[in-house]
């Protein structure tokens, strides 16, 4: 199972970034084996930011999404898309996946 | 004769100037067509009572997708620029409100799954107002992402048999803005004596330079302490069509949704801007 | 460390956002200012920034054509729904304030004579002011705002904010109720909603609480020249009172805001009734970090 975090640098130290859609990368991180893919997502561009991020989510097949709360069209796009989203505000990557192990992090 | 009001940004009085000057005209026995292109935000038909007797929708063209036909390829979704479409192998989404109405996701489909729908996604409502003034107005949708082509619908409703046309154009300095100002004759900037009021019109006046149409400026809330915006419309050779003072008086009649023409001897001072328009034509 | 980011909005413009926001920045001990405004900034009017660093910002992407491989078919013109295509004289001319950039003449075009281009929309800006750093932006002319400018702005000023150690972002917010302003509330930990009397006031702020409530962020609002009209001030503070939004403060129709904004200087400076209440407000938000 592989779930997709959104962060400010391209490291499990990192952030949980401020913004879903557009953060600076997505971490794509396997359960499994705790091996993970780096997204650069700064050149995401200045229309529908919130669907391009759900597309990637969905193009790397994930179960799961850590970040701060997405917008209006981008939670549209992830209600349809099934993904789940939690929030992982205020944590760092590797905490985030460590919570969200343990069943603490709150879907939103 | 076709008049646009504008200015950089919002608050510093634009519908005030439009309104105010459709009513002066109208008073004049003038043939007046006032058009609120503010299509975000039309404010204009607060100030008057307006029998609305024509109505149309504005419409793009939404892709509807053949869920039978669709082999879920990602070619749509790949090619929109607005993000508009998300594939997965299980689902396929449509974001009606990303849509410019573009076609090229049922131009680029290989299986000719998309097809398309019209899409409200605003309306021209025409009418006259009480005093006989021509009025229109485009109301964009709420969420729509973009409000150029609710105004090119209006501005076709422009009446040629109207002595004077005037367009309440949006806030800002963007596409709206040009798509307004685009062939008319005169532009009436509308700005404040602040540093802010300022610095906005200069940044209204550079974006539109290039029409090279002939404009003046309006100073509202003018009591004479604040010369800068005097000092750069005189080394820009850009005239001052008319100042109004400031009054507390006539930010409650604005509050109200009175006209503050209707009161002193307004009308004068707006017939004496047009005609200040006029020589400038 | 957490940064507390607090975003001044007000849907309609003109309502005195950036008066409070300027105001804030002089109220506030440590604080990282962020002008999001970047359509018409002003801000920098009054806290006079000394750049520090720029950074190019590329935006919208717009069709261009190349005249040399141009085979006057006339494709383009066909395919463009936005009208930005017109054969002029002897060739055809894009209209790049009509073009949306949608693409479809560049994938019409049997010669490939088309393409979109990212073009440099505008510039932003790490800046220093006597009371701490800021953020600021400024688009070119007739380029369209977008939430994407304002994300940049406000992820330099976090970072700043994280790097100097300094705990609290003040965002002042886009004007309106798209993306630009929905842009600059994201993830902040509190909004303060700025509105007026008037017709439009109430309308606008119904919309932008939606939004703010949306991403589950606490908010305030503050009536500016609430005295101009009484009954729509009171209309607003019953809506507040309905929706539960706590009322941060009403600050008069006073003559020392345009006698502060005339001289480029934030109203606080002043001795005057509004000055008192943006204190009382700012008081009121700081106890909240």
């Amino acid at each position: 199972m592989k779930i997709m975090l959104a962060t400010d640098s391209p490291s499990l130290e990192s952030k949980i970034s401020d913004r879903f859609a557009r953060t600076s990368y997505f971490l794509i991180y396997n359960l499994e084996n705790g091996n993970f893919d780096v997204i650069d997502n700064s050149s995401i561009g200045s229309h529908g930011a919130g669907p391009k991020a759900v597309q990637i989510a969905m193009d790397n097949d994930v179960s799961a999404i850590i970040s701060a709360i997405p917008g209006e069209t981008a939670m549209e796009a992830v209600r349809e898309s099934k993904i789940k989203v939690y929030d992982g505000r205020g944590l760092s990557a590797k905490d985030a996946i460590g919570k969200f192990k343990s069943g603490e992090l709150k879907e939103i | 004769m076709k008049i646009t009001v504008l200015s950089g940004k919002g608050g510093t009085g634009k519908t005030t100037i439009a309104t105010n000057l459709a009513y002066s005209l109208n008073v004049a026995r003038k043939k007046v067509q006032l058009l609120d292109a503010d299509v975000e935000e039309p404010n204009a038909h607060i100030f008057f009572n307006v029998n609305y007797n024509y109505e149309e929708s504005v419409q793009i063209l939404l892709p509807v997708i053949d869920r039978n036909l669709c082999t879920h390829c990602g070619i749509c979704a790949k090619s929109c620029e607005f993000s508009a479409i998300t594939v997965s192998p299980k689902y396929i989404m449509v974001f009606d409100n990303l849509c410019h109405g573009c076609g090229v996701c049922s131009m680029v489909c290989p299986v000719k799954a998309i097809s398309e729908r019209p899409k409200d996604i605003g309306t021209i409502k025409l009418g006259t107002t009480e005093e006989g003034i021509i009025f229109g107005e485009g109301i964009m949708n709420i969420g729509e992402p973009s409000p150029v082509r609710i105004i090119r619908q209006l501005k076709r409703h422009i009446d040629p048999s109207a002595d004077v046309v005037i367009l309440d154009a949006p806030p800002g300095t963007s596409c709206p803005v040009i798509e307004t100002i685009h062939n008319t004759d005169f532009a009436i900037f509308v700005t404040e004596p602040t540093p802010f009021g300022l610095h906005d019109l200069k940044l209204a006046i550079e974006s539109t330079r290039e029409f090279n149409i002939p404009r003046g400026v309006v100073i509202n809330r003018y009591d004479g302490s604040y010369k800068e915006v005097e000092r750069y419309l005189d080394k820009e050779g850009i005239p001052i069509l008319m100042t109004i003072p400031y009054d507390p008086e006539i930010a409650r009649d604005y509050s109200t949704g009175f006209l503050f023409s209707k009161k002193g001897n307004y009308v004068d001072k707006f017939l004496d801007l047009f005609e200040r328009v006029m020589t400038r034509c | 460390m957490l940064v507390f980011q607090i975003a001044i909005v007000s849907g309609k413009g003109g309502t005195g956002k950036t008066t409070l926001s300027a105001s804030f920045s002089y109220l506030a001990k440590e604080r990282v200012m962020a002008d999001c405004d970047v359509d018409a900034p002003n801000l920098h009017i009054i806290l006079k920034p000394q750049i520090i660093e720029r950074h190019e910002y590329f935006g919208s992407k717009k069709a261009v054509l190349d005249q040399e491989k141009c085979v006057m078919c006339g494709v383009c013109e066909q395919v463009c729904r936005f009208d930005a295509i017109k054969f002029d004289s002897d060739r055809y001319v894009i209209n790049e304030y009509a073009c949306e950039g949608c693409g479809a003449c560049t994938i019409a075009c049997p010669a490939k004579a088309l393409q979109l281009v990212q073009s440099l929309s505008g510039e932003y800006y790490l800046s220093k002011t006597d009371n701490g750093p800021m953020v600021h932006a400024l688009l070119k002319p007739s380029e369209e705002t977008s939430g994407d400018l304002i994300a940049e702005v406000r992820k330099l000023a976090l970072k700043v904010a994280y790097d100097s150690q300094i705990p609290l972002v003040i965002i002042d917010g886009a004007p309106g109720i798209g993306c630009p302003a929905t842009s600059s509330i994201t993830s902040t930990n509190y909004v303060i909603l700025v509105t007026e009397p008037t017709m439009s006031g109430l309308h606008d702020l119904r919309r932008i609480v939606e939004t703010v409530r949306h991403f589950r962020i606490k908010m305030g609002v503050v009536i500016n020249k609430y005295d101009i009209n009484p009954s729509k001030t009171q209309e607003i503070e019953e809506y507040c009172k309905t929706e539960e939004i706590e009322m941060l403060g009403k600050i008069p129709y006073d003559e020392c805001v345009k006698r502060a904004t005339e001289n480029a200087q934030p109203v606080i400076l002043y001795d005057c009734s509004a000055s008192e209440e943006i204190k009382r407000v700012w008081e009121n938000v700081s106890s909240k970090i």
